[in-house]
């Protein structure tokens, strides 16, 4: 327990977000507050943004960091290097889980919905707040969700109906393009209340699998300083 | 006598190919101080790294305290601190400086890459030096662009943890200063470690900076002395 609190005092001190991350979200989600407010059927795609914005911010890239010694301190204490890890994803998606709670309120507030509780809602916000971060671990910053985001356009724009999820699904459930279309673009859930396992189960999978080989790398990989290689 | 601290057996690193160093053994006890002394590239911030854990070797050991470095971090107070460009740019110092024991190191508000080189190195050390209680110090080139005051503050904020009981282990370049403050040095060259003691070199008294590079040019011109390689007679902890 102490190095939990030891962990995440750290990480207060030294933020995986830049200010203006979290500033980004403050904004988002207050204009996703008042765009409900202001038209109340627009409950779902609110807080699309909050998502996007999500992506990048869980793009944290660890090993940059531990490599050019920054988590030097906290590694050096004890933490150990899967506990310092897992504070680290902690704070990097803190903003954007807390930004989602408060949409969830506002929209139960304004429009007496849960669409931002619904499973595929849940779901977009699992993948956007594992992926990027697992797949960014041993890379620059951003770079989870640079890629992310290329992959939506190429899906949107070398296919020939695109790939997202497709809702209305029917008894037969979803196709496998479908399917897929919850991993490329997860932002496609958001509302629906899916009740296929097969559509959650991609997206939750893959969080889960990237989550566990980023913390697999981390613990390890070495960390040596940049500049002394 | 006294009790072993850091004990390091036929220590191997290297990046991909490229051998750093290998059979590097010795030990640090308590009330000890190692210099770890060599050319850039040597190998001193890569042993130094290994022997906290942050890169494991390819061959032989570190031991703790007994423990592997994972195990033991949690049991030993390690100040570790390889210098002001680990320090995260914008982080504000009084924010960085509570890091330590929780005490205010400084009150100042600016972030750390408006400080000068010379303040961060500083505060870094401040900080990690706070810890209490102490059992092993490493430290890569501390003294490297204090002014004659902070320098001095280290050296005797070094000696007070030494003497204290706390091993010490410092890699640097600034012999005048490690001269005063060992017990032991390890020179790296070529890959190879040599350990020296300080007694070895100036039975008759302190050792001199100059008795220290005439050792280690001979060294690296390969006209090895004939010094211990082994580490000094310690008894395990």
């Amino acid at each position: 327990m102490t190095a939990l609190v030891r962990a995440l005092k750290f990480f207060t001190v030294v933020p995986p977000l830049p200010r203006l991350m979290v500033y980004s979200f403050m904004i988002v989600t207050v204009a996703s507050a008042v765009s409900m407010s202001l038209d109340a059927s627009r409950t779902p795609i609110a807080s699309v943004p909050i998502l996007v914005l999500q992506v990048f911010a869980t793009s944290t890239g660890f090993t940059a960091h531990a490599r050019r010694g920054h988590y030097d301190v906290l590694l050096t204490e004890g933490i150990g290097r899967l506990r310092t890890a897992l504070t680290h994803w902690l704070m990097s998606s803190a903003p954007g889980l807390a930004s989602w709670v408060v949409v969830a309120i506002a929209e139960w507030t304004i429009a007496g919905t849960t669409n931002a509780l619904a499973t595929g809602s849940i779901t977009a916000l699992v993948a956007v707040s594992t992926i990027p971060w697992g797949t960014t671990v041993a890379l620059p910053r951003f770079s989870g969700a640079i890629g992310w985001m290329l992959l939506c356009v190429m899906a949107a724009t070398l296919t020939p109906h695109g790939i997202t999820f497709d809702q209305d699904y029917g008894a037969i459930g979803p196709g496998w393009l479908s399917v897929l279309g919850t991993m490329v673009f997860p932002v496609g859930l958001v509302g629906a209340d899916v009740q296929s396992v097969v559509a959650l189960a991609l997206p939750l999978m893959v969080s889960a699998v990237s989550m566990m080989a980023a913390l697999i790398w981390i613990a390890r990989t070495p960390l040596p300083l940049e500049a002394a290689q | 006598m006294s009790l072993v601290v850091l004990s390091v057996r036929a220590l191997a690193a290297q990046y991909g190919r490229r051998l750093v160093f290998e059979d590097v053994t010795f030990d640090v006890g308590t009330g000890q101080c190692l210099g770890v002394i060599g050319a850039n590239g040597a190998g001193k911030t890569t042993l130094l790294r290994t022997l906290v854990g942050c890169l494991a070797p390819v061959r032989g050991e570190v031991r703790i305290n007994g423990l592997l470095p994972r195990d033991a971090l949690s049991r030993t107070g390690v100040a570790y601190f390889a210098g002001e460009a680990t320090l995260p740019g914008f982080v504000r110092a009084a924010a960085w400086g509570s890091l330590g024991n929780g005490d205010a190191v400084t009150n100042d508000r600016r972030r750390l890459r408006a400080l000068s080189r010379g303040t961060r190195q500083l505060l870094g050390l401040r900080t990690v030096l706070g810890r209490q209680p102490l059992g092993l110090v490493i430290l890569d080139e501390p003294w490297e662009g204090l002014d004659p005051d902070a320098a001095r503050w280290l050296t005797t904020t070094l000696e007070i943890k030494r003497d204290r009981g706390a091993g010490v282990v410092l890699a640097s370049h600034r012999l005048h200063d490690l001269a005063g403050l060992c017990d032991l040095y390890l020179l790296l060259v070529r890959n190879r470690s040599v350990l020296v003691k300080a007694h070895e070199l100036a039975p008759a008294g302190a050792l001199t900076p100059d008795v220290l590079a005439e050792v280690f040019d001979k060294l690296r011109s390969g006209a090895y002395p004939r010094l211990s390689t082994q580490p000094e007679s310690v008894t395990g902890g």
